[in-house]
């Protein structure tokens, strides 16, 4: 089961952000959208999840997300966004038992009730459930956030269809601890069959989790495929205006960047 | 829980003020009982004025608590009023229009109006302003709250403006009778007015609380609410309609009365959280207890004249509106 | 619904009540709505029967002990009724509709007296409150004592062949007059007075009016009300406008006060308007 997108064209007023682009993510795996600020992730992410008019096709699962009406699309695949503003003093319980608007996470109704408590768990904040949201760190709120949305599609298989997960740099704002353990928790999602499409900023995490990354420059696609495919030199230059050393992880074999060995290039002086 | 209790304390408040004033509570029984002996006078006073005032202050209270806690869900602020949506500027250039021009107009419309002339102009008022302000901020199937907002201060300095105009045009009679419906009263309710504006505001606050599970959802942005599965366009399409019905009727029969919307909603967010599952059905409970209260006061302050409602909602209003304003000072987000 | 009926076979035969012949001799529990209207029953003697009255109400000085059932255009239904009232007198701008209604339907007559700002109403309101209070021969003594001191104003008023002209102002807003036009109070005891409304006109009831048009009026006089503030005060900033500087009231300085009361027409109104005569003519003789 696949997510695809093909011809993905956006434009906003003037500007022609994304330019007939396509991308594939299979499920069980971790794709990764890449790219420098202004590139079009953001903005390929919000057209793939229907939050942005396209022109092109997605399709979820086979079905074109057009013709797949809110509720359905909401049981098939949920959005954790950058940063969440919340207008009214919620607790943790209330915002977490939000996932639940669309219907059953689960197959089964009786679970309901348990979900908010486990996906809070999850992500690292037992006995939170009481708290006001509002007065959270930022970090938690991010990982609030996250439980939310794991609740809202909890488990990654449903009547033999995956279930996607988009997160837009779900992570930029997070210690490096935290980040570590949400990227793990979507690269669990996905090891459990479901599909994870990412836009990431931090390349080494990339590198680490993804198994499937598109490189984004100027709104069009520069490479995909595989990190190590995609995350060389040549590549990396071309759309980030500076030249970094690349070398291999000991750990796992994975492309390492190293920021100390990086030189701007002429071309990209501003960014 | 708390919904048990706010219906007791209605219930409770509904029978003080049917059975408050100058007839005793024993003849009122008698009068609703229709037991013999009861004086025409007795009997009026009951069947005539109070229920129906009682039960206008009861939809009205309800129509417009429930209306401010649907705009605040809507505009994701706890300082957002009904008359955001342009119900409240419209109604008042309405009535200003019938109360001026009325008198100017062929006999034979005066007298087929009646006295409805000014709560229907109200009513349609309202209703043009919001069409109005709902189509200047909708754009390809997007309704934007914000531009409703600033586009509303727009329209209200325009009909100011040519409320100006009529005002000055007014007689001495008409400019009195302007100001006070300005300032509304339950006092002119009687069973036609109430029987005109009740299947509305009845059928609105029905259907009210099938607006909660995406009011709850719209606190995270409208983004994230589509992705959960809430249709954010209709929904706020339904909510603007509800809205301007519901205070467009109220308005209609009772004039501008103000701050229930914002006070109502306010204070139960503080004792039971904003869940809009509850809020909206409490809301309603608590606004028409409010209204009853202020009804109460309104008669009695200046007995055997009446204090203009609109004037102890604004009183108590008023300053409960700026200790909001200066609690919540980091939480202003359009 | 059966307990309706009852109500409604009340209101029926309280029907009768809204025809033009309608006495109540023996009522004594009156609310009486209306300024001149309350001043004629005082003028009648009847004023013991009065048991509540209306906010514009004030005169003579023992009305204010009564209860005030609110402002006569806005009455409300159960504020009356909770006075215990079996006639209500009123004048006929009164209101609103709705309250009227329901005090009908409560079975409790309602006299209309109809408003108006010429000597022929105010006797007409005399004779209706008389027929209304049951008391025919002293509402006739009232008229007859009224009619002879109109004829004697009227006396004093003949013989001007060039009435003064004169500007009555409610008030001064943002430096512009609000001056009275025709079919006002105002109007009407400048007129009984002998002097000639300018704005008269020009338009009806009270608007602002610019400086033009204050200048081509030509007043000789400016009135306003007594009351609030400073007399010395306001006489000093009416007559600072550049309009009025301009017209022959600014150039003598001549600016008068007249009480409220005037504005009104009930009894007092030939007293008043003769005060107002002996003012306007000392100006003029002190030209």
């Amino acid at each position: 089961m696949e997510l695809i997108a093909r011809n993905i064209s956006v434009r906003f007023g003037a500007a022609q952000i994304l330019q007939n682009v396509d991308f594939t993510a299979k499920a069980g795996s971790f794709s990764a959208i890449i790219g420098p600020n202004g590139s079009g992730k953001t903005t390929l992410l919000r057209a793939m999840t229907g939050e942005i008019g396209h022109s092109g096709r997605v399709s979820i699962n086979g079905q074109d997300t057009r013709e797949t009406d809110a509720d359905t699309l909401a049981r098939q695949r949920a959005v954790l966004a950058q940063s969440t503003q919340l207008a009214f003093p919620f607790t943790v319980l209330e915002v977490v038992r939000l996932g639940l608007t669309a219907g059953v996470a689960t197959g089964d109704p009786t679970d309901t009730a348990d979900l908010p408590f486990k996906a809070l768990a999850r992500v690292g904040l037992e006995g939170f459930e009481g708290r006001f949201y509002a007065e959270l760190s930022g970090g938690e709120k991010q990982r609030v956030q996250l439980a939310r949305v794991l609740v809202q599609i909890w488990l990654p298989v449903l009547n033999a269809q995956p279930r996607w997960l988009f997160l837009d740099e779900p992570v930029s704002s997070l210690d490096i601890g935290h980040q570590l353990l949400v990227m793990q928790i979507a690269a669990d999602y996905a090891k459990a069959g479901g599909g994870v499409i990412s836009v990431m900023h931090d390349l080494n995490l990339t590198a680490m989790f993804a198994q499937n990354v598109m490189l984004l420059a100027d709104g069009n696609c520069l490479a995909s495929g595989k990190p190590s495919e995609v995350l060389t030199n040549a590549t990396l230059s071309t759309a980030y205006g500076c030249s970094l050393a690349i070398k291999t992880a000991p750990t796992d074999g994975a492309p390492w960047l190293l920021p100390h060995a990086a030189r701007l290039t002429e071309h990209r002086t501003t960014s | 829980m708390l919904t048990f209790c706010l219906t007791a304390l209605l219930v409770l408040a509904m029978l003080l003020s049917l059975g408050w004033g100058a007839v005793s509570d024993t003849e009122v029984i008698g009068a609703l009982l229709a037991v013999d002996g009861v004086s025409v006078r007795d009997r009026t006073i009951v069947w005539d004025i109070r229920l129906p005032r009682v039960l206008t202050g009861v939809l009205v209270g309800a129509a417009l608590a429930v209306s401010g806690a649907i705009m605040q869900g809507l505009f994701r602020n706890p300082l957002a009023d009904p008359g955001l949506v342009g119900v409240s500027a419209g109604a008042g250039f309405g009535a200003v229009l019938a109360i001026v021009l009325g008198a100017s107009a062929p006999f034979w419309f005066q007298a087929m109006m009646g006295y409805y002339l000014v709560p229907l102009a109200a009513f349609f008022g309202g209703w043009i302003t919001t069409l109005l302000l709902y189509s200047v901020a909708t754009r390809n199937g997007r309704t934007s709250v914000a531009t409703m907002l600033l586009a509303g201060i727009a329209l209200a300095a325009l009909t100011g403006a040519l409320t100006g105009i009529l005002v000055y045009y007014a007689t001495d009679d008409e400019l009195r009778d302007l100001t006070f419906w300005g300032l509304g009263s339950v006092a002119g309710a009687n069973w036609q007015k109430f029987w005109s504006a009740a299947p509305l505001i009845i059928i609105c606050l029905i259907a009210a609380p099938f607006l909660a599970r995406s009011l709850n959802a719209l606190a995270l942005g409208e983004a994230a609410a589509g992705h959960l599965g809430i249709r954010v366009q209709a929904m706020k399409r339904i909510a603007i309609l509800t809205v301007a019905c519901s205070v467009g009727a109220a308005v209609a029969v009772t004039g501008g009365i103000g701050f229930v919307g914002i006070v109502v909603p306010h204070l139960l967010r503080l004792v039971q959280g904003p869940d809009h599952n509850r809020l909206l059905i409490n809301s309603a409970l608590l606004g028409a207890v409010m209204l009853l209260l202020a009804d109460a006061i309104s008669r009695t302050v200046i007995a055997p004249a009446e204090m203009p409602i609109g004037i102890i909602t604004a009183v108590i209003g008023g300053p409960f509106f700026l200790w909001i304003l200066m609690r919540n000072r980091s939480l202003v987000d359009l | 619904m059966m307990i309706r009926i009852v109500p409604l076979i009340a209101a029926c035969t309280a029907w009768p009540t809204i025809s033009a012949a309608e006495r109540y001799p023996t009522a004594d529990a009156i609310v009486s709505v209306g300024g001149p209207i309350t001043e004629i029953i005082y003028a009648l003697g009847e004023e013991n029967r009065i048991i509540a009255r209306d906010t514009t109400s004030v005169f003579p000085d023992e009305v204010s002990d009564l209860p005030d059932v609110g402002y006569m255009r806005r009455l409300s239904a159960e504020g009356v009724l909770s006075v215990g009232p079996d006639l209500i007198i009123a004048r006929s701008t009164s209101g609103p509709e709705e309250a009227l209604d329901q005090l009908r339907g409560a079975a409790v007559p309602i006299v209309f007296v109809e408003d108006g700002f010429t000597p022929e109403a105010v006797l007409a309101s005399v004779d209706t409150v008389g027929e209304a209070l049951g008391v025919e021969e002293k509402a006739d003594a009232l008229i007859a004592k009224l009619t002879a001191d109109f004829a004697e104003l009227e006396q004093k008023r003949v013989g001007r062949d060039d009435p003064i002209r004169v500007l009555f102002a409610l008030s001064i807003d943002g430096g512009r007059l609000n001056a009275s036009g025709r079919g006002t109070g105002a109007d009407g005891i400048i007129t009984l007075a002998g002097g000639v409304n300018v704005m008269a006109d020009t338009f009806e009831g009270y608007k602002l009016v610019n400086d033009e048009a204050v200048i081509l009026a030509a007043p000789d006089v400016i009135i306003m009300m007594d009351g609030r503030g400073d007399h010395g005060g306001r006489a000093e900033e009416v007559l600072a406008l550049p309009s009025v500087s301009l017209t022959s009231a600014g150039e003598n300085e001549a600016f008068i006060t007249i009480p409220g009361a005037a504005l009104g027409f009930g009894p007092r109104t030939p007293q008043l308007a003769s005060d107002l005569l002996t003012q306007l003519e000392t100006l003029s003789d002190e030209d």
